[in-house]
C-alpha cells in the first residue's frame, strides 16, 4: 500500500504532463508519416552542398528521392505571404459565390494542416549527377531542413471539398483512372497532377478532352475539382502549386485529413493496356484546302495555338489555293490566300499572256466559346473579307469532340453557303433585308462589304474528323457550296455535296492532305506550320562562353576584353571605365540593339567576371542611343557568381536588376580604353526582291548583291549608305507599268525594279539626339529610300519604363530617278504623321494610330495591332484610309496588310542583332503610301520599353529536346 | 518546253512553290526531326569529336551512327562489381553496374532508379544457360516509377555468337538478354540486349532504354581492364 500514493502522484503528475502538453499543441498539428531521413541544419552548421552531404548518408532503394523536400527560411516567408493569399482568396470567392459552402470549409481545413513548408523545388536528386551540375546542387545553409521521404506506395486525390482519397500507385495507371476511381461521374472535366517532385500538369479527365498520358509519381497529389465547381482557373493554379509546397501526399497520415472518401478500387490486370482510355489527338489541328482549321473545304471552330504561321498549297481542279495563316491570339485566326482559277485567264492576252486567273482574299475567324463539358467551342468568321469577294463567305461553326472523334456543325452565307437551303435566321429577327445578298464584286475589290455580311440565303455544313493513332486524321464533310453557280461561270454539273479528306501527319510542321470533293475531283495539299513564338535553335556556332570563375588577374589586357565582350554581345564596346576606389567597372555600349538583351548582358557579365581584376565587385553597363544613355544596369559581380553556381534559395528565383533610367552625371571614373569614335562598318550580303501577282508573273523576283555601310562621324552624325548589285531574277520579263489616278509614289515599282542593274537604295547622314529626360528628336537628309528623298525630322515623347509614346515626323521629300543614282524627278511633297503608340492591356497586343499626309498628297490614318510574343517574334496586320475614294485608290480599295517579325537569333545557331520581316500587302498603290524613313526613335529609344527584357528572351528549347527537369507544363 | 502538270501551272512553277514552302517551313522550324527517340540523347551524341585528355578513361557511346565519349568519374566495388560514374561535357551522367546501365540522368530519357538483382556474369554455367530475373526501374519523363521488367539472359555458345562481332577478343563470353516491360500505356514491349564479358568485365553492350532506343557501349581498353 506504501507505493500507492506515490503512483497517484505520478499517474496524476502524468496526467497534468499530458494536458499541458495538448494545450500547447496548436489546433492544426500535423501527424506525420515517418520520413527516411530528416534533417534541420542547426545555426551553426557549414555550408555543403546537397550533393556532397547526400553522399555522407546512408540511402537505400526505401529512400524516395524524387520526393525530397529541401526547405529554407527564405521560401518559408515567401510561402507565408502565398498561404495568407489562398485564405483570403477562399473567402472572397466564398463571398462572390464562386466557392460553395462546402468548399470553403473543406479548404479551410486543409489549409489549416497544409502550413508553409519553405520547399523550393529541385533537379534530380543524385549525389554523383549534382556533383556535375553545379548550377543544380543546392547549398545548404543553417536552418535549411532536407527531408527524404520513404517510398510511397500511394497516391491520393483531392476533390474541391478537401475531400480526399486514396489509392495504391499502380506503374501503368493514368491519372484519370485514379481520378475515375474516387469521384466517377462528379469529377470535373480538368484535374492538376502534382508530382512528387512538385511539378504540376493540368489535364483533361472528360471524355472530349482526355488526351494527356500522364502518370502519377508514387506519392503524387491530384487536385480533381467536382464537377458542379465554379472555382477560377487561377485559384486551381494556386491550389495545385501549394499541393506542390507539401512534399509527396503520404506525408502526413489519412487520418489528419477532415474529410476521406472511400475509392472504387481497380484491379491492375483490367489497367495493365490504357490505350483505350486515351482519344487520339491531332499534334496540331490541320488545315482545310482554303488554309483555316477545318475539315475539307469547311471550317471548324478549332484554333492552332497561338504564334502558329503556316504555309500550304492544295489544289482540286480548277482551283489551288496558296494560304498564308496566323494565329496571333489564342481566339484569332487569320489568314491570306492566292487563288489560281486555271481554266479563266488573268486578262486578255495582251495584257497577261497565257497567265491563269489568280484572286487574292483576306480571312478572319474568332472563337467566340471555349469548348466544355455541355457546351461547344463556337467561331465566327468571314472568308474573303476584303478581296475581290469572288469567295466570299460568313459563318458560324461549333464543334464538340467525343474521343477521337471531332463533330462540327455551322451554318454558312455567301460562297460557302451557296447551297441555301434554308432560310436565313437573320432575317426574321433584324429584319427581311438579310433575306437578299448583293451578289457583286464590291467595287475596287479589297473594301470589307459590311453591308452583305451574313445576308441571303444560308445553308448548313458540318462533318466530322476522326484522328487515328496512325497520324492520320480522316474527314468527311457535308459542303454548304452549290458547285453548279460558282463564280465566274465555273460550274460543276453532277456534283455531290459530300468531301472526303485524309490527313497524313508526316513530321511535326508537316501535313499532305489527299481527297475528293464534289464527289468525283480529287484533291492534293501540303500544309507547313511552325509556331514562331516557340522557334528555338543552340547558339552551337557562337564562340564559347566563359566559364563563371573569376581569375586572378590585376593588370588585364583591356583590348582583349573589347574584343570579347563585342564578340559576346554583338554591341559597340565605346569605352571602358574602371573606378578602383568604388570597386567598379562600367562598359558604355552602343548600338545596343534590344534583342535578347539579358543573354548578352550575362555574356557581358561573363566576360568582365574573367578579365576584372579582384578587387572590382560591381559592373556597370550603359546603354547609349540617340547620343545620351537611355538606360544602365548594375550588377553586383558576387550574385551574378552565384546565380551562374547555383540554385536560388526560393520560388522567386535570384534578384534581377532592374534598368535604371536615371541621367547621372558623368562617371569620375578614368576611361582607360576608348574604342575609335569614327567606327566604320561595312556589311556585305544579298537582297531578295519580289513582286507577287503581276499579270506578267506570278512571282517576279531579283536577287542582288548589297553593301551596306555605316559610319559614326563627330557631332554625334551618323552616315549610312546602300548600294545594290543586280545579280539575277526574272525581272526582264516585268511588262507591266501599272496605272493610278494618284500622283505614282509607289506603282512605278517596274521601274525602279529594272532600270539599272547599279543602284543606291539609300545614302544618309542623320543625327539622334536626346532634347530631356522624355524627348528625343532625329534629323536626316539624302537618299532615304529607293523611291524618295530628301530631308526630315522627328520628335519623340516617351516616358521612359512607359507603355505608351508619341511621336511627330515631318519630311519634305523629292521623288528618285528610277536608275536610283543622285537625281530627282518633278515630284516633291510634305509627308509627315502624329502618331500615339500604347501597349494595351489586351494579351500583349501593341496598337499604334498614325494621323497625317501621305507620300500621295492623300490625308488620312494609319491603325496597326502587332502581338508581340515573349521571343521577340511578332505578328500583326495594319490598315490605313485615306481622304480618297475607292475608285481614285485602285484596286484593293484601300491600303492593308499583315506581318511577320522574326529576330535572327531565333533560328539561327550564331547569335545576330538582325530580324526577318515578311510584310504582305494585296496590292501595292500609290494612296496611304508612307515614305520609309532612315531613323525611328521607337526603336531607337527600346531601352525605355517596359517589356524590354519580358518580350525579348531566348524561347527555351522544346520538352522533348529538354532533360526532364527542364519540361515545362502547360 | 515546258510540261504541264494541269492547266495554269507549270511542272517547274509546282515544284518552285514546293521548295519555298519547304525552306521556309524548314527555316521556321530549323527543320527538326520529330521522332522522340531521336532526340533523346542527342545532346550527348551530337557533339563534334572532342579532343581526349589521356589521364581519363573514356567510354564510347553510339547511338543511331552517332557516337559519343564519356569520361569516367568514379569507380567504386560494390560487393564485388564495378559502379562506374561517366560523365558527358553538359552534364549528363550514365551510371554502370557491372557493365550494366544502373541510371541515367541529365539526359532526355532518364533512368532515375533501378532495382533488381542482376545475376553475376561468373555465375553462368555452361554455355546456353539461361537466368531469368526481374527489375525495378524509375523512367523519366512521364514519371514512370516502379517499371517492372522481366529479363532472361542467356550465355551464349560459341556457335551462337553474334555475326560481325569478330573484332573483340576470341574468348570473351557473349550473353544475349531479352528484356520484356512495358510502355507508358502497359502496353507489352520487349527488346534485346547483348553483352561481352572479358574476365568478368563487360568490354561491349547493347543496352536499350525502350524498344526504339538501343545504343553500344564499350569502355577503352584502360576502363576494361
Amino acid at each position: 500500500m506504501k507505493g500507492t500514493p506515490r503512483k497517484l502522484i505520478l499517474w496524476m503528475a502524468g496526467i497534468v504532463l499530458c494536458c499541458a502538453w495538448l494545450l500547447t499543441v496548436p489546433a492544426n498539428a500535423q501527424t506525420l508519416r515517418a520520413p527516411f531521413l530528416s534533417y534541420p541544419f542547426p545555426k551553426d552548421a557549414k555550408a555543403v552542398l546537397l550533393g556532397s552531404w547526400l553522399q555522407t548518408q546512408k540511402l537505400d532503394d526505401s529512400a524516395f528521392l524524387l520526393g525530397t523536400i529541401w526547405a529554407t527560411p527564405e521560401e518559408k516567408i515567401i510561402q507565408q505571404r502565398k498561404y495568407d493569399k489562398l485564405i483570403k482568396s477562399i473567402h472572397q470567392l466564398h463571398q462572390s459565390g464562386d466557392m460553395l459552402e462546402d468548399e470553403k470549409n473543406g479548404l479551410s481545413k486543409v489549409l489549416d494542416i497544409f502550413q508553409p513548408t519553405g520547399r523550393v523545388l529541385i533537379d534530380g536528386v543524385d549525389s554523383r549527377w549534382l556533383e556535375a551540375n553545379p548550377r543544380r546542387d543546392p547549398k545548404l545553409l543553417p536552418h535549411d531542413h532536407i527531408e527524404i521521404p520513404v517510398r510511397p506506395a500511394v497516391i491520393r486525390v483531392m476533390g474541391s471539398m478537401g475531400d480526399v482519397c486514396e489509392l495504391t500507385h499502380t506503374p501503368s495507371v493514368h491519372a484519370v483512372r485514379y481520378v475515375q476511381a474516387c469521384f466517377g461521374n462528379s469529377a470535373g472535366p480538368w484535374a492538376w497532377i502534382v508530382q512528387a517532385d512538385g511539378r504540376v500538369q493540368k489535364i483533361g479527365v472528360s471524355h472530349w478532352n482526355q488526351f494527356e498520358r500522364v502518370l502519377p509519381s508514387p506519392g503524387a497529389w491530384i487536385w480533381a475539382p467536382h464537377q458542379d465547381a465554379t472555382l477560377p482557373e487561377t485559384f486551381h493554379q494556386q491550389w495545385a502549386a501549394w499541393l506542390a509546397t507539401q512534399g509527396v501526399s503520404d506525408r502526413l497520415l489519412l487520418t489528419n485529413f477532415p474529410r476521406l472518401q472511400q475509392a472504387n478500387t481497380f484491379s491492375v490486370k483490367e489497367n495493365a493496356h490504357e490505350v483505350s482510355l486515351f482519344a487520339n489527338r491531332p499534334e496540331q489541328y490541320s488545315a482545310s484546302n482554303w488554309g483555316y482549321v477545318g475539315l475539307v473545304q469547311t471550317p471548324t471552330a478549332r484554333m492552332q495555338m497561338p504564334g502558329n504561321f503556316g504555309v500550304g498549297m492544295n489544289t482540286a481542279y480548277p482551283q489551288t489555293h496558296m494560304n498564308l495563316f496566323f494565329q496571333p491570339l489564342a481566339w484569332v485566326e487569320m489568314g491570306i490566300r492566292y487563288s489560281d482559277v486555271s481554266n479563266r485567264k488573268y486578262g486578255l492576252t495582251s495584257f497577261s499572256g497565257d497567265q491563269s486567273y489568280k484572286d487574292k482574299s483576306m480571312d478572319l475567324k474568332l472563337q467566340v466559346a471555349n469548348e466544355a463539358t455541355n457546351w461547344p467551342a463556337v467561331a465566327v468568321g468571314l472568308r474573303d473579307a476584303a478581296g475581290t469577294g469572288l469567295f466570299s463567305s460568313e459563318y458560324v461553326v461549333a464543334n464538340k469532340r467525343v474521343g477521337s472523334v471531332d463533330y462540327s456543325l455551322g451554318m454558312a452565307w455567301g460562297n460557302m453557303g451557296g447551297r441555301g437551303d434554308i432560310c436565313n435566321p437573320l432575317g426574321r429577327v433584324l429584319g427581311s433585308s438579310f433575306d437578299v445578298r448583293q451578289n457583286k464584286v464590291a467595287g475596287q475589290g479589297g473594301i470589307f462589304s459590311t453591308t452583305s455580311w451574313f445576308h441571303g440565303p444560308v445553308a448548313v455544313f458540318g462533318g466530322l474528323s476522326y484522328q487515328s493513332a496512325w497520324h492520320t486524321e480522316f474527314k468527311i464533310e457535308l459542303d454548304g457550296n452549290n458547285y453548279l453557280r460558282e463564280p465566274q461561270g465555273n460550274h460543276f454539273p453532277g456534283a455531290s455535296p459530300i468531301n472526303v479528306m485524309a490527313t497524313y501527319h508526316w513530321a511535326r510542321g508537316v501535313d499532305l492532305n489527299i481527297g475528293f470533293i464534289r464527289g468525283n475531283t480529287a484533291t492534293v495539299g501540303i500544309s507547313l506550320f511552325t509556331d514562331i513564338s516557340r522557334i528555338y535553335m543552340p547558339k552551337t556556332s557562337d564562340p564559347p562562353i566563359n566559364a563563371p570563375r573569376p581569375l586572378i588577374n590585376n593588370s588585364p589586357d583591356w583590348q582583349t576584353t573589347i574584343t570579347d565582350l563585342e564578340s559576346h554581345t554583338q554591341w559597340d564596346v565605346q569605352q571602358i571605365s574602371v573606378d578602383e576606389r568604388a570597386g567598379k567597372i562600367t562598359v558604355d555600349f552602343e548600338n545596343a540593339k534590344t534583342i535578347y538583351p539579358q543573354k548578352r548582358i550575362d555574356n557581358a557579365v561573363a566576360v568582365l567576371n574573367r578579365d576584372a581584376p579582384t578587387q572590382i565587385e560591381t559592373f556597370d553597363f550603359q546603354f547609349k542611343a540617340t547620343g545620351d544613355v537611355l538606360a544602365s544596369q548594375t550588377i553586383q559581380r558576387k550574385n551574378w557568381t552565384k546565380s551562374q553556381s547555383e540554385p536560388a534559395r526560393s520560388e522567386e528565383g535570384f534578384f534581377q536588376p532592374p534598368l535604371n533610367y536615371e541621367i547621372g552625371s558623368p562617371s569620375q571614373s578614368n576611361p582607360i580604353v576608348q574604342a575609335d569614335d569614327r567606327q566604320f562598318t561595312v556589311d556585305p550580303g544579298f537582297d531578295f526582291s519580289y513582286v507577287l501577282q503581276g499579270p506578267d508573273a506570278f512571282v517576279t523576283y531579283q536577287v542582288a548583291g548589297a553593301v551596306r555601310t555605316r559610319a559614326r562621324l563627330p557631332y554625334g552624325l551618323q552616315f549610312a549608305s546602300h548600294v545594290r548589285l543586280r545579280l539575277f531574277g526574272n525581272d526582264g520579263d516585268y511588262k507591266n507599268t501599272g496605272s493610278s489616278q494618284l500622283p505614282r509614289v509607289r506603282t512605278y515599282m517596274r521601274e525602279y525594279f529594272v532600270t539599272s542593274n547599279l543602284t543606291l537604295p539609300a545614302l544618309t547622314l542623320s543625327k539622334t539626339s536626346r532634347l530631356s529626360q522624355s524627348f528625343f528628336a532625329s534629323t536626316y537628309i539624302g537618299y532615304l529610300e529607293e523611291m524618295f528623298g530628301g530631308a526630315g525630322a522627328e520628335f519623340l515623347y516617351r516616358k521612359p519604363g512607359s507603355p505608351w509614346a508619341v511621336g511627330l515626323d515631318m519630311n519634305h521629300v523629292y521623288q528618285r530617278e528610277f536608275s536610283q543614282y543622285f537625281h530627282f524627278r518633278n515630284y516633291q511633297v510634305n509627308t509627315g504623321h502624329l502618331t500615339g503608340y500604347v501597349q494595351t492591356p489586351l494579351d500583349q497586343v501593341m496598337a499604334s494610330l498614325s494621323v497625317g499626309q501621305y507620300l500621295a498628297g492623300d490625308k488620312g490614318a494609319t491603325l496597326t495591332l502587332t502581338k508581340l510574343f515573349n521571343n521577340g517574334a511578332s505578328m500583326g496586320v495594319f490598315a490605313t484610309k485615306t481622304n480618297i475614294s475607292a475608285a481614285t485608290f485602285g484596286e484593293g480599295s484601300f491600303d492593308k496588310g499583315v506581318f511577320i517579325n522574326l529576330p535572327f537569333d531565333a533560328f539561327m545557331s550564331r547569335s545576330s542583332l538582325l530580324r526577318a520581316s515578311f510584310n504582305w500587302r494585296p496590292l501595292t498603290r500609290d494612296g496611304g503610301a508612307k515614305l520609309r524613313r532612315p531613323v525611328s526613335l521607337l526603336n531607337e529609344t527600346s531601352w525605355l520599353d517596359p517589356m524590354v527584357f519580358s518580350h525579348n528572351s531566348l524561347a527555351r528549347p522544346p520538352n522533348e529536346l529538354s532533360a526532364p527537369d527542364d519540361y515545362v507544363y502547360e | 518546253m515546258t510540261k504541264v502538270l494541269k492547266p495554269g501551272i507549270t511542272l517547274s512553277g509546282f515544284f518552285f512553290y514546293v521548295l519555298c514552302l519547304i525552306l521556309f517551313s524548314c527555316v521556321l522550324t530549323a527543320c527538326k526531326s520529330t521522332d522522340p527517340s531521336w532526340h533523346a540523347l542527342k545532346s550527348l551524341l551530337s557533339k563534334p569529336e572532342p579532343k581526349l585528355n589521356p589521364s581519363f578513361e573514356y567510354i564510347t557511346v553510339q547511338f543511331e551512327g552517332r557516337t559519343s565519349r564519356l569520361a569516367l568519374g568514379y569507380r567504386e566495388f560494390v560487393q564485388g562489381k564495378p559502379l562506374e560514374h561517366w560523365y558527358s561535357g553538359p552534364g549528363e551522367m550514365l551510371e554502370m553496374l557491372d557493365g550494366r546501365v544502373n541510371k541515367a540522368l541529365g539526359m532526355t530519357l532518364e533512368i532515375r532508379g533501378n532495382q533488381g538483382r542482376p545475376p553475376a556474369w561468373e555465375s553462368f554455367g555452361d554455355a546456353r544457360q539461361t537466368q531469368v530475373w526481374t527489375r525495378v526501374i524509375d523512367i523519366m519523363p512521364g514519371y514512370r516509377y516502379g517499371v517492372e521488367e522481366e529479363i532472361t539472359t542467356i550465355k551464349l555458345s560459341k556457335e551462337n555468337l553474334p555475326v560481325q562481332k569478330t573484332k573483340y577478343p576470341k574468348d570473351a563470353i557473349w550473353f544475349q538478354e531479352q528484356v520484356i516491360t512495358k510502355d507508358i500505356d502497359g502496353k507489352a514491349q520487349q527488346f534485346q540486349q547483348l553483352f561481352a564479358v572479358l574476365n568478368n568485365r563487360v568490354i561491349y553492350s547493347e543496352q536499350c532504354f525502350h524498344e526504339n532506343m538501343c545504343m553500344s557501349f564499350q569502355p577503352d581498353q584502360q576502363a576494361a581492364r
